[in-house]
């Protein structure tokens, strides 16, 4: 369970990190770059089977986990300090001497991901996004801006299933057709009632949902979408440097998840396909699900956790494509002040224009 | 929404301050015909008297009416720059990840239920 990885440095030894900006490793003492592909021996260990590396590790004595408390320790190759993790930690640096390692165990055999997407934005550009996310905010605690600090920044990847899947919906709709008509008395507005019954296929791609317990999922979801266009073959490389949890929420688990929200797009679709009629209401709705397929992914989340006030901030960026995001505490005292004086202001005008124009 | 609450409360403090002041003006000054300027000022043609008054008087109809609709627009705009401070949101659909949204439709079967009709009877011409 508890085999410890670094990527060392062939030249001088340094423990090598995945540089977002190259997209590759790089040595932080020598400046020395590496393909990932270069590393690829070390990811075929991960296919032995888990039996297998189990044995090994118990062999080591490397490896002690406290069921109880969840948590596994590990102790770094470089130093010998113990680096303690829950016991979903994939990927961490060491606290002692700083050097990334990579918990090789946590990602072998059926716990190999199958994709990862690579970090494009590092922390600088983080914490930016941070002080852009505070800007313009008219309601904005002034001092939140000045007090609020920035606790701790991490470099994150989250573990995903993304799911494939076609949908055959089955959908009764209800509707109204609306015609005038007069004669010589009376004036008539007849309102036809349809059933309309609409049938068709759709195909989803790549439809994401965090397979981490501890992961926020509404944190987790507005940072949507990534672009799995950029996503790799999984290399144990990528993550040097940065940290990884595996997944603890099964695929079977997630899937109703992205069941409700592709049922809710297809039947959004259905309606919108719908012309010629009014109050277009949906009365039933089947979907039967095929080819269902789900890929284990991990994908790059920057953390940003802040405190004010003795409260807890935390704030999310895709690693992929920059989106921030992060809930921002309201300054009560100027919600009232802009509420009162737009309020006056428009109530005088109204007045006004009652008296003056309309009376 | 308590904000809201209590400028809707002060607006019908006012509101009952001012209704009292008129209904004593009113009551004093034109005898008896004080619950049409209370509410519309006074438009009645011919009687002078009465529309000068109707100037000075608050109009509580139109005030009421001004503070609700200042209450409104008030509350729409303090809720749109509280909704830019929250940008944590659950998705409801994965629209983003459909391969087409377009011509998904294979079979569609329209079935026409019932009518019903609201008849409106015609405003009868002036008679010459
Ligand atoms: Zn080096
Ligand atoms: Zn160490």
């Amino acid at each position: 369970m508890a085999q410890l990885h670094e990527y060392e440095c062939p030249k001088c030894g340094g423990a090598l990190e995945f540089n977002s900006a190259i997209q590759k490793l790089k040595c932080p003492y020598c400046d020395s770059e590496y393909e990932i592909s270069e590393f690829e021996a070390v990811d075929s260990a991960l296919d032995q089977t888990e039996n297998e590396q189990d044995s090994v590790d118990h062999a080591d004595g490397a490896d002690s986990e406290d069921s109880a408390s969840g948590l596994v320790s590990y102790v770094c190759k470089s130093c010998g300090g113990e680096i303690v993790g829950d016991s979903t930690l994939a990927s961490s640096a060491c606290p002692f001497c700083g050097n990334p390692v990579v918990m090789m165990g946590q990602l072998s055999g059926s716990l190999k991901p199958d994709y990862i997407i690579p970090f494009k934005l590092d922390k600088k550009a983080a914490k930016e996004a941070l002080k852009k996310h505070l800007e313009g905010k008219k309601l904005l605690p002034k001092v939140f801006k000045n007090e609020n600090h920035i606790d701790e920044i991490k470099g994150l990847y989250v573990p995903f299933w993304f799911f494939d899947t076609d949908v055959y919906a089955d959908i009764v709709f209800k509707a109204d057709k609306t015609s005038l008509r007069e004669d010589n008395e009376n004036s008539y507005r007849d309102v036809a009632h349809y059933s309309l019954s609409r049938k068709g296929n759709m195909s989803f791609e790549n439809v994401p949902v965090d397979a981490s317990q501890a992961m926020d999922d509404a944190l987790m979801e507005s940072i949507e979408p990534y672009d799995f266009a950029d996503a790799k073959k999984f290399s144990t490389a990528y993550l040097a440097g940065y940290a990884a949890d595996k997944f603890d929420i099964e695929s079977s688990s997630c899937l109703p998840r992205a069941k409700d929200r592709i049922s809710l797009s297809v039947a959004g679709a259905v309606k919108n396909s719908i012309t010629g009629y009014e109050n277009v209401t949906l009365e039933n709705a089947d979907f039967e699900y095929s080819d269902t397929f789900a890929k284990y992914a991990l994908c790059p989340v920057w953390l940003l956790n802040t405190s004010w006030n003795n409260e807890k901030f935390t704030f999310a960026m895709n690693g992929q494509t920059g989106r921030f995001v992060g809930n921002l505490p309201v300054d009560k005292g100027a919600l009232k002040k802009y509420f009162f004086t737009v309020a006056g202001i428009s109530a005088l005008i109204v007045y006004l224009f009652i008296n003056f124009f309309l009376g | 929404m308590k904000i809201f609450t209590s400028f809707l409360l002060i607006a019908a403090l006012l509101a009952f301050v001012f209704s009292f002041s008129v209904t004593v003006f009113a009551d004093y000054e034109t005898d008896g015909g004080y619950e049409e300027i209370q509410i519309y000022g006074s438009e009645s043609d011919g009687d002078y008297a009465k529309n000068e008054k109707s100037v000075k008087i608050f109009d509580l109809k139109n005030l009421l009416i001004s503070l609700a609709v200042g209450a409104l627009i008030g509350l729409i705009v303090v809720s749109v720059m509280k909704s830019k401070l929250k940008s944590v949101h659950r998705r409801d659909t994965a629209s983003n990840y459909a391969l087409s949204l377009n011509s998904v439709i294979e079979k569609s079967d329209d079935t026409y239920l019932s009518t019903d009709t609201y008849t409106t009877p015609k405003a009868k011409p002036p008679e010459q």
